[in-house]
């Protein structure tokens, strides 16, 4: 028999009844694996196409004939994502040790790495001298690239959120606490994962 | 297999591990051409995933939802 009133319950919890949790891992966090997961098999089915392309439509010379790409200046623009990943990681590490003005720069860093990333790819989209509509090269370069460049897009979007409930205070070092930042972070790094493939496979190979 | 990517921290190290892997793959096809990168490309990533399979076994089996009693409470923690 216990000891509490049989109406205190109904005192202490307003609205629903909490959601049942049939997972050791946070909804949230569940959430941004099968995002990720479908990602990669966006990205997978856009790579199928360009080795299908080079391999079976292509056959012999990729890139052809009179088609060059800026591989020292995506090299740049690779490492500049790649320190972006830092910069993400040190924000998480500060708001772990409950350093709110390490968080704020790190995210803000990450922020502008990316922002800067975006506008030198738009940059050699002006300056490449070939259209999507040209061939088959053209159309994958195009696709892959334009494809993580809307990720980057997204990414700098759920950034600038984190920066926003960063700098009013929403966040803490306990892990419940900084969900909003370790979500991004993980979006974040997958991101920049994915450019390091795109920029080995499209670029250099 | 454990969930390689269970914190930020986890996805931070999978850039590190894909700078190395590329990182040696772009070095391949500079100095040994397309081929020699092609093949250092598959062989990489087939022994990093297999690496990933057989060491990342978790120790104890996790339990099952019906098994676990009150910790599936939902309380979300």
């Amino acid at each position: 028999v216990s000891a509490v009133p049989a109406d205190a319950h109904e005192h202490e919890h307003h609205g629903p009844p909490a959601a049942n949790v049939s997972s050791r891992v946070d909804a949230r966090l569940l959430g941004i694996y099968i995002f990720i997961g479908s990602e990669i098999m966006l990205f997978g089915s856009f790579f199928t196409a360009l080795f299908f392309a080079r391999v079976i439509v292509a056959g012999g010379t990729w890139p052809p004939e009179g088609f060059h790409l800026p591989v020292w200046l995506a090299f740049v623009n690779t490492c500049i994502l790649v320190t972006s990943s830092f910069s993400m990681h040190w924000a998480l590490t500060s708001i772990k040790r409950n350093y709110r003005a390490g968080l704020i720069a790190g995210l803000t860093l990450t922020f502008l790495l990316g922002l800067t990333f975006l506008l030198i790819q738009a940059r050699e989209y002006t300056r490449l001298g070939f259209s999507p509509s040209e061939n088959a090269f053209a159309s994958t370069f195009y696709a892959l690239t334009g494809l993580h460049g809307a990720h980057v897009f997204v990414g700098l979007s759920l950034l600038l959120m984190a920066i926003v409930r960063s700098v009013r205070g929403h966040y803490g070092p306990a892990a419940h606490d900084h969900l909003g930042v370790e979500i991004p972070g993980i979006y974040w790094h997958f991101v920049d994962v994915m450019w390091i493939v795109v920029f080995t496979v499209v670029y250099v190979l | 297999v454990r969930n390689p990517v269970r914190t930020e921290g986890e996805a931070f190290s999978w850039v590190l591990a894909a700078v190395a892997v590329f990182g040696t793959i772009v070095v391949g096809a500079l100095l040994g051409g397309g081929d020699v990168a092609l093949g250092m490309a598959v062989a990489l990533v087939v022994g990093a995933a297999v690496g990933i399979y057989l060491s990342r076994e978790p120790k104890e089996r996790e339990p099952a939802v019906w098994e676990r009693g009150d910790r599936a409470s939902g309380d979300g923690s």
